[in-house]
Order: structure tokens, then C-alpha cells, then sequence
């Protein structure tokens, strides 16, 4: 009924004693346009350079080409999303790259349009196909997270190809199987022998991610397949691509959540040493959703009775998914069909899983299988729920607390408590952030706030132009907003130290954050003069005292471009201050965690409501001011 | 004001190479109406040949004029470019001029030299005494386009009776004065208000003559140093009675000379604190009136300002050797005022930029590589210019600190090796603090490297 012969049995040797297969249309045109070097002679048993290229390259891609060309291809395609479509340098302002805002006027749009032009595809994609992302986070939020379709999408595709993600899409699987490559096999003496109970690891992970997610608390991002290479590449080859091609004193300092990630990255890398493809077949809880997804599977691996027990298989199976009687692990499989390519009698097909017809006998040789253990899965969960709790009482957020650390963060975040169990602390978002204004937060927030994006105005400031953390997100942490949206959504609030600041503290004058509001276009910043000197009779000595900064909250949005250059001048090249004298400050009343709804209007309203109480004020006193008063008319 | 920009030579080396004019007046809103059928409200900040700086609420951008249909200002429609089909030829991306580059309000400060030519000088804007009178007598009565948009606005702590003399100490949120001092003059987005308040006032206060009186002069100041409605400056300064420099300069930018000269003739000698008649004389064109009021004034004891004034004259004039002279004269002038000070830094910051624009001459400089550094967004920026049998080979940017620079690290060293200078060289725009540092630094090594 179904047949899926995705090892392409054409490009294979016939079974001996049969007569070759009478070529097919495709074929028959193929070998009529193309060089016939590269056909196999079928008179003759020699292979084409099509088949020899094959052999060449490794006998993993000699027994199923289109798989290892799919890997490839999608492997690139996330590289090229990484670094390409989320390397936000290639903007350039221009006059056209603007976006007309509501009230008429226009706003630079470079960064955001910039971004749009090259993401033909979802820059996040493969985080969104990530099932676990869409279901821990779903989870843990209790809300409705969009990549839960696109996980939806992909576990359906995976009635056909159960666990296809795995073997075809991953490109974790993909950097795992190019380090077995280069690394794992050249090291024999660390490889493992036997089974045991860990070959169910990634259920009993699995299964404690979603008890600790329907607590509330989000551990997938340390565990799920996409998170884990995006984050990786984040931490360890962005920094090389920023210092290489911008300069090195972009890059920022590394911090403590930092290493730690480098090293559960390179751990994951080096599970290869155990066992090829260990961290797939044992440990990924990702990979665990799709196994456990498989009991709805529509199609899978059989084995007929022309089976000789050759073992070829079982040897170049990459996922450990062949029972030792030849029968399939059909949680494990993920229909690569390099066995199929292998198999010397073509006893292995993959067809409907309700097809019965001439199938090998089971237990045969007798197959000694781990069951799933419920120890396993109560080891689990306690060990999540112990983490829970941890996070409650001791290296949690405690957002509830006086003086709780209360970070800044991207623009269009969801609320603090809801943007920890919607953050999958990925890294996409720092990727894209122009001049790294989003760093990973280390431990300040304690265990939960650990990779999350904190916005870094020390470092840089957000660009008025850019929209990028927002689009990238694949949980909805950060809301995807429009330029106008992002526009006017406050982040925080800039606060003046006027004890410190220059002309407040009579020092000299300086207006570099008045300029760079200005230049960014929220012109949040006023003016007051200060240090005025007075004449003897009272009246103020014209270009005495200085000009110093009042933020108008009503129009600052905490983009921090002030503190940016307040720091990178007063404090860092000049040595003036300690810290910089103007500071954005996160915290309610002075920042905007809308789950919904629009920016925009919030601000129109409030300035309504300002203009309301004037008038309200006016007429209350009696004011009818005309220009001319009467007494010149 | 003038401590305000610490870098002088920048601020300078802006002003000429960007024809800057003035500060973003927040007169009355203007529009653009593009080729395109968008339109666009906000403010005009600067107009160049080929292009409108234009400042929306949200952000301040630069326009091709070629692409725009028409410009208002302070409710004066041109029309630039007909509608219609036009066959456009598409031109490749131009760089943007920079945005108006950063010099805060100086309200209170006189304007500085303007390196353009004067409206009067042009000719065609000349308007006869009748009808420059009939002109401010017609807009001084007419509100500004603006005035039903703005609401009155001020600290209710404020002492509405506005005493010519403020009691107790000194306080923003309770003498009005003050607070126009400190709150509404450096701010162009309060000035409206202040407008408002003090008309506010006049008008609560009718009966009192004397602050009656003083509201008027109050508005005419505000009329002309904030909002460059020199229509309307003129109207309350005249119904206040007084006759000045100011009313005079109000006259010769509504288009009558004879007006400006016969008030300037009244008063005679420059007995102003910045020396606003020389300046004023300057911009009629009368550039021996001007100098021989600076020499009477250098002799009453004020040389550093009068010479200051002298060089803007000459500057103005294009006689940049002269100019320098004066400078010099400023400088090391003995008599001196109590703004000595600001004073010195003004003359020395237009030394050197007349050094730098006007007067670089590369003959002058033997072939070698140079490099100076300025202060960039995050730090010291340095430059190697290299100079060979006369020209400016190319010019490196050896080291800096910034992040965000897009194209200008590669494209002002391109403009300036094209331009052979520094003059007429265009901020990049939204990189305008790099391009800016650039241009200094290759400045200051072009300017040392002179023989």
C-alpha cells in the first residue's frame, strides 16, 4: 500500500541470480540526456561514477544518498539562517528604508527591513519545528504558543517518517554526526560496551522537563536539540564571526552562564566518544517526543524472511534502532533507510506498518531488550520537581521579593514571570540583536533567569530601527511587534543620578545623552539649566551654569542609548564617573509587559487622558486665552 | 552657553561644512509633500541644494529634493518638482547629508556667523517699508498656525503675578522668569508653551502695565531668539515700544534694509553684550561699518568681543585671511570682557576651522603620512592621512573604538580623498558622530601638517 523507498534502491546493485529491474521513465530520460559513465552497466556488473563517487564519500551515504543529501542541506540552511539572516550588519540607513508611523510622521526602518529582505524563511525555523520548544513552553506558560502549530505540522509529517526530524532535519544531528565523523571514530578506547539502563535516558529527561514545565518552570532550554546547537553557535562561533569581521572590540565579555553553556555544548559533542550519535539515541529529550510520538506512526521498518543474518545492518545503523533479531526499535528509528541500502538480499523495506506480508520471524535470534524502567521515569520527575522547588526557595527569580534583580528586558517582552517560562534561551535573539545591546544574563536571577536576554545599555543601546529580537523569538517571550509597535513599547525608564551627572554635579557641561535621544527620534530627554549665576540685582548672567538632562517619561522608552554613551564617554574613555550617570531602570510603572494589545494605543490613551485634565484644568480656572489680548484689539 | 561644545573645532568645522544655519526652531509645523503622493508633517531643519532635512516626530531624515512635490514652511507653500509624470531617471542610492548634527539650543546665545548669503543680498526678497510694516502688522495680529494645538502648561507652584523682581531664591517652579530661563528657553519643544504662558499672563494681568509691558518685550524675544518669527518678534516689540538691534535684524529678514539701517544708524556704536550690531551690519552687507564699529568698540575697552565679531564679519564676507587676523587680534587681546573666556574659545575654534576650510592649501603640505584623533561614540578615532606632491592620497582609519559606523568608515575617507579636503564633506547619515570624527581628526592632521 505504502512504500517508501528513500534509499533510492535504483542506484544499488541487483540481488544476485535476478535479472536487473527494467529502468524506469525518470531513469530511461536520465540516461538518455546525461553521460553514460555515469550509469552503472547493467550487462556488465561494474558500477557508474554515480554509484563509485557514493561508495567514495562513506558507506553511510553510499546506502542512502537523498538522506544524507537532506541533512546536508538542511544543516546549511540553518547556518545560513544563523549567520547570515541574523547578522543584522548588513543594514545601511537610507531615506527610503523608513516606515510611515501612524501620526504621519516616518521612522528609520534600515535594521528591520534589512532583516525582512533576507528572511525569505523563518530565521527561527528550525527552533519552531522543535516540538519540545512549542510543548514545554506552551506548558510551563500556560498559553498559547504559535510554534505549537509548526510543532503539529512536523509530528504529522512524522506519521510518515517517524522520527524523520531526527535522521533528516536535525542539524544537532547533523554537527553530531560530522563530529562522529572526525573525532568519535578515532577514539576506541572510551566507547562503551553493553546496555543499560540509560538507554531510556531521554524518556525519563523527557518526562521531567514536562513535570517541571507544568510547574511552571522551563528546564527544556538545557536539554532540547535546538536550543542546545543555536546557543552553542552563539556562544562559541558568533563571538569568532563578530571579532573577524566587525572587530574584536565588539565582542562582549563572556560571564559565568557563558562557560557553562560552552561546556554542556561541547559535553554534548563529546557524548560521541561514548557511542556515535549518543546524545540522539540516549539523551535528547526532543528526540523523545518523537519517539513517543511513534506509536501513532503510519509507516515504518520490516524485515522480510530473506533475511541472513549478515549483521550489516545493525552495524551501520546509526541510531541504534535495529533489535538484535533484525526487527526494528520503532521508537528509535528514523527511517534513514541506511540499512535498506546496505541489506545484501533487499530484505529490509519500509513500507505500512499494518503490511504483514512475508515478514521475518521475531525473536530470532532471541533479543534481550531493556524495558522502559519506572524507576527511571519517578527518578525523573523527582529530580525535576526537586529542581522546582529549588528554583522556589533558592536559586529562583523570587520576583516577588523587595529588591528582587529585575533586569531590563528586550522590547515586547511578556511579563517578567510569564517571559521565564516563555524564554527557551535559545540565543537567536542575541544573534540578531545589532551590537549585542541582548546578552545572556548569568546568574542573577539564580538558575532561572540564566541565558535569558538582558539588555546591556553599558554596552550599547537599542536601535531605534530594529525590531529583530522580537521576529526571531520562536516562543512569543518576545512579541514579534511591528516598527510602530516596537516604537513606542518602554522597555524601561532612564533614570538621572544627579549627584553624579556632570552639569547637575557642577562639573562640566555635557549633553551627549540629550543628543542621543534626539538623534534617535524619542526626544525624551529635555533640558534645565543649572548653576546659574545671579548678578547683584537678582538677574541670571547669561552662559553661566550648564544645560542638564530631565527625562520626560512620558516619551522615554528605556532604549538606553543615553546610558550607552554616558558610560562609553564619561565613564570608559574619560574616566569621569564611576558608572554612567544616566541608567535604565526596569520595574513597574517604568517599563510596558503587554501579553497583548497594542503599544501604540497605551501611549495615544495616556496622552489623551494628559490633554483631558488640561483642558479639564482650564476650564475648572476659566482660562479662554486668546492670541491677542483685548487690550490691542 | 558656549561651554557647551567642548569640541570646538567640531562644532565649527559643522557649521561650515553643513551650512548649518540655525537650531531646530519648533516653529510652526511644516510639510513635505514627496513626488510619491506620501506626505509628511514635521519640521524642515535645514535645507541644502539637493536635499531637505526633515525632522518628524519621530526621527529626523534627509530627502532628495528631487523627489519631493512641494515644501511648506511657517505656512509658505513652494512648489519644487510638478506632479505628474515625470520620468524620473533612476539615480543610484545616494548617500544621505547628515542629520543636523549635535549643538544643543542657544536660545539665548546670539546666532552665530551664517556662512550663507544674506535674503538681502539676493535681491528678490527685498520688500519696501510699507510693505514690510503692513507684513507685521498682519501676522502680529493673526494667531500662529500653531496655537490652538498647544495647551497651557506650567508647574502649578508657578507665581502667576510675575513680579519684575523674583523673591526669595532662586526657583524654577516659582518665579517666571526663571522658569523660562531654565526650563523653557533650552527646550524648543517648550517654547509653544511659553508663548502661551506668558500671553497667559498678559492677559490675567492686564491692569498691570508694568508687566504688561514686560510681557510684550518678553514675547518679542521669544518671537525672534526661539522661534524665528520675525513677523510676529517685530509686532510685540514694537507695541512695546522699543527700537533695537533686535527689531532691526527682525526688519532686514522680512526683507527691508532701509529699516534695519535706519534703527542701527540710531543707536550707533556696539554697546551690546556679543557684539549683535557688528554682526547685524555684517549680514546687511556693510562689511566697512561693521569693522569700524568693532574697532570703536575694541577702543571702549571690549577687544576680544569686538575682534571676535570683526572675523565673523570677514568670515561672512569670504575675506578669510582678514578673518584669521581678527581672530588672532581676539585672542590675544588685554582688554577684555568678563565672557573672555567663551570668547577666546570661539575665536580659536574659528581660527582653526578657517585654517582647516577655508584656507587649506595642500601645496603647503610636504608629502608624508599624517594622523591626529578625535573623539568618536565610544572613544579615541585616529586617522592617517597621506599626502602626496599636493594631494590627499587616501586616508585610513588606523584605529577606533565604535560599533555602530555602517558605511562611514570606508565612505568619508573616499569623500574626503574625491573632495581634497575636508570642506563640503557630508556626515554619514545615522553614523553622523564617527563621520563626524573622521572629518575632525583628518582636520586637525591636515591643519598640523601645514607649513
Amino acid at each position: 500500500m505504502l512504500r517508501i523507498d528513500l534509499f533510492l534502491p535504483f542506484l544499488r546493485r541487483p540481488k544476485k541470480g535476478q535479472p536487473p529491474r527494467a529502468p524506469g521513465r525518470c531513469a530511461r530520460l536520465a540516461r538518455k540526456l546525461l553521460p553514460a559513465a555515469l550509469f552503472s552497466d547493467p550487462l556488465r556488473p561494474r558500477a557508474g561514477l554515480v554509484r563509485r563517487l557514493l561508495k567514495k564519500i562513506g558507506p553511510v551515504t553510499y546506502s542512502a544518498p537523498l538522506r544524507r543529501g537532506v541533512q546536508a542541506l538542511c544543516f546549511v540552511l540553518f547556518l545560513v539562517f544563523f549567520f547570515y539572516v541574523c547578522w543584522p550588519y548588513t543594514a545601511s540607513p537610507h531615506p527610503e528604508r523608513i516606515v510611515a508611523l501612524g501620526d504621519g510622521s516616518v521612522w528609520p526602518a534600515h535594521y528591520a527591513q534589512d532583516r525582512e529582505a533576507k528572511e525569505w524563511g523563518q530565521a527561527e525555523f528550525f527552533l519552531i519545528l522543535d516540538p519540545l520548544v512549542a510543548f514545554s513552553t506552551a506548558l510551563a506558560g500556560k498559553a498559547w504558543v504559535w510554534s505549537l502549530a509548526w510543532a503539529a505540522g512536523i509530528l504529522a509529517v512524522c506519521l510518515i517518517f517517524p522520527r524523520g526530524f531526527c535522521g533528516y532535519l536535525c542539524p544537532l544531528g547533523t554537527l553530531i554526526d560530522l563530529f562522529d565523523w572526525s573525532v568519535g571514530k578515532r577514539v576506541e578506547r572510551t566507547k562503551l560496551q553493553g546496555d543499560g539502563w540509560w538507554v531510556h535516558l531521554k524518556y525519563y529527561l523527557l518526562a521531567g522537563i514536562l513535570a517541571a514545565s507544568a510547574c511552571g518552570v522551563l528546564l527544556s532550554g538545557f536539554f532540547a536539540a535546538i536550543p542546545v546547537i543555536t546557543r552553542g553557535l552563539q556562544f562559541i562561533l558568533a563571538p569568532l564571526q563578530m571579532g573577524f569581521l566587525r572587530g574584536w572590540h565588539q565582542v562582549p565579555p563572556l560571564n559565568a552562564g557563558h562557560y557553562l553553556s560552552i561546556v554542556l555544548f561541547l559535553g554534548v559533542l563529546g557524548l560521541g566518544l561514548l557511542r556515535k550519535r549518543f546524545w540522539c539515541r540516549y539523551v535528547c529529550p526532543s528526540g523523545a517526543v518523537f519517539s513517543v510520538f511513534n506509536v501513532f506512526r503510519a509507516a515504518e521498518r520490516k524485515v522480510e524472511s530473506s533475511c541472513i543474518h549478515c549483521n550489516k545492518c545493525v552495524e551501520i545503523c546509526p541510531f541504534d534502532a535495529i533489535k538484535a533479531d533484525f526487527t526494528t526499535r520503532t521508537a528509535d528509528c528514523t527511517l534513514c533507510q541506511s540499512c535498506g541500502g546496505v541489506c545484501p538480499t533487499h530484505a529490509i523495506k519500509f513500507v505500512d506498518r499494518w503490511d504483514l506480508t512475508s515478514l521475518k520471524k521475531e525473536d530470532e535470534p532471541p533479543t534481550a531488550e531493556i524495558p522502559l524502567d519506572r524507576r527511571g521515569f519517578l527518578a525523573g520527575t523527582a529530580a525535576s520537581l526537586f529542581t522546582v522547588l529549588g528554583m522556589e526557595h533558592a536559586f529562583g527569580a523570587e520576583l516577588g521579593r523587595p529588591g528582587a534583580a529585575l533586569p531590563v528586558r528586550p522590547p515586547g517582552s511578556v511579563p517578567e514571570a510569564q517571559f521565564l517560562q516563555l524564554c527557551i534561551r535559545c540565543g537567536e535573539c542575541f544573534k540578531a540583536c545589532p551590537n549585542n545591546v541582548l546578552q545572556p544574563m548569568g546568574f542573577k536571577q539564580g538558575l532561572e533567569g540564566l541565558w535569558t536576554p538582558e539588555v546591556v545599555a553599558d554596552w550599547s543601546g537599542c536601535e531605534s530601527s530594529c525590531n529583530n529580537c522580537g521576529q526571531v523569538c520562536p516562543t512569543g517571550a518576545i512579541r514579534a511587534l511591528p516598527l510602530e509597535e516596537k516604537r513606542h513599547a518602554r522597555m524601561g525608564l532612564a533614570v538621572v543620578d544627579t549627584q553624579a551627572c556632570l552639569p547637575y554635579a557642577n562639573r562640566e557641561a555635557c549633553d551627549l545623552c540629550v543628543q542621543e535621544c534626539k538623534a534617535a527620534g524619542y526626544m525624551a530627554i529635555d533640558y534645565m539649566q543649572v548653576h546659574t549665576q545671579v548678578d547683584e540685582d537678582g538677574f541670571p548672567v547669561p552662559d553661566t551654569g550648564y544645560l542638564a538632562p530631565v527625562v520626560n517619561p512620558d516619551l522615554c522608552v528605556g532604549c538606553g542609548l543615553c546610558q550607552t554613551r554616558c558610560y562609553l564617554v564619561n565613564k570608559k574613555d574619560k574616566g569621569l564617573l564611576a558608572m554612567s550617570a544616566i541608567v535604565v531602570e526596569a520595574g513597574a510603572g517604568k517599563e510596558d509587559r503587554l501579553t497583548q494589545g497594542s503599544y501604540a494605543d497605551l501611549r495615544r490613551m495616556e496622552a489623551d487622558a494628559r490633554a483631558k485634565r488640561q483642558r479639564e484644568f482650564e476650564r475648572q480656572q476659566g482660562i479662554t486665552d486668546q492670541y491677542l489680548p483685548d487690550f490691542l484689539k | 552657553m558656549s561651554r557647551l561644545p567642548r569640541c570646538a573645532l567640531g562644532s565649527l568645522l559643522l557649521a561650515c561644512c553643513l551650512g548649518l544655519a540655525s537650531s531646530p526652531a519648533a516653529r510652526a509645523e511644516d510639510t513635505l509633500e514627496m513626488l510619491s503622493g506620501m506626505k509628511l508633517r514635521g519640521q524642515v531643519v535645514k535645507e541644502s541644494d539637493s536635499a531637505i532635512e526633515f525632522l518628524a516626530s519621530g526621527a529626523q531624515m534627509s530627502f532628495e529634493k528631487s523627489k519631493i512635490h512641494a515644501v511648506t514652511v511657517s505656512g509658505q507653500r513652494r512648489v519644487l518638482n510638478a506632479l505628474g509624470p515625470k520620468l524620473d531617471p533612476p539615480k543610484p542610492a545616494a548617500k544621505p547629508p547628515a542629520p543636523e548634527p549635535a549643538a544643543p539650543p542657544k536660545p539665548a546665545a546670539p546666532p552665530r556667523p551664517e556662512p550663507q548669503a544674506a535674503p538681502a543680498e539676493k535681491g528678490k526678497d527685498a520688500k519696501s517699508r510699507a510693505e514690510v510694516l503692513a507684513l507685521i502688522e498682519q501676522a502680529g495680529r493673526a494667531a500662529p498656525p500653531w496655537w490652538e494645538q498647544v495647551q497651557l502648561n506650567y508647574p502649578n507652584s508657578l507665581d502667576l503675578s510675575w513680579p519684575a523682581k523674583a523673591q526669595g531664591g532662586w526657583n524654577n517652579q516659582k518665579n517666571v522668569g526663571q522658569y523660562l530661563w531654565d526650563i523653557v528657553n533650552p527646550n524648543p519643544s517648550k517654547w509653544q508653551q511659553g508663548v502661551r504662558l506668558i500671553t497667559h499672563l498678559m492677559t490675567t494681568n492686564s491692569n498691570d502695565q508694568d508687566l504688561v509691558q514686560r510681557g510684550m518685550r518678553t514675547l518679542g524675544g521669544m518671537y525672534h531668539n526661539l522661534l524665528r518669527d520675525y513677523a510676529r518678534a517685530a509686532f510685540w516689540w514694537q507695541k512695546a515700544g522699543v527700537s533695537h538691534e533686535g527689531l532691526a535684524d527682525c526688519y532686514f529678514r522680512l526683507g527691508c534694509k532701509d529699516l534695519a539701517v535706519e534703527i542701527l544708524n540710531k543707536e550707533g556704536a556696539d554697546r551690546t553684550r556679543h557684539g549683535e550690531v557688528i554682526k547685524l551690519w555684517a549680514d546687511l552687507g556693510e562689511l566697512e561699518t561693521a569693522l569700524k564699529l568693532a574697532e570703536g568698540k575694541a577702543a571702549a575697552g571690549q577687544a576680544d568681543i569686538a575682534y571676535l565679531a570683526a572675523g565673523d564679519a570677514c568670515r561672512l564676507a569670504g575675506r578669510y585671511p582678514e578673518a584669521l587676523a581678527y581672530y588672532q587680534k581676539s585672542l590675544s587681546a588685554t582688554q577684555v570682557t568678563r565672557d573672555n573666556k567663551q570668547t577666546k574659545e570661539r575665536a580659536q575654534s574659528s581660527l582653526d576651522a578657517v585654517k582647516v576650510f577655508e584656507l587649506l592649501d595642500l601645496k603647503r603640505i610636504p608629502d608624508g603620512a599624517y594622523t591626529d584623533t578625535s573623539s568618536s561614540y565610544s572613544g579615541p578615532l585616529t586617522v592617517a592621512v597621506s599626502v602626496q606632491g599636493a594631494r590627499i592620497k587616501d586616508v585610513k582609519i588606523t584605529s577606533h573604538q565604535d560599533k555602530q559606523f555602517y558605511g562611514s568608515l570606508d565612505e568619508i575617507p573616499a569623500k574626503i580623498v574625491e573632495k581634497q579636503g575636508v570642506k563640503g564633506v557630508d556626515t554619514f547619515s545615522s553614523a553622523t558622530i564617527t563621520s563626524e570624527a573622521i572629518i575632525n581628526a583628518a582636520a586637525k592632521a591636515l591643519a598640523k601638517a601645514m607649513k
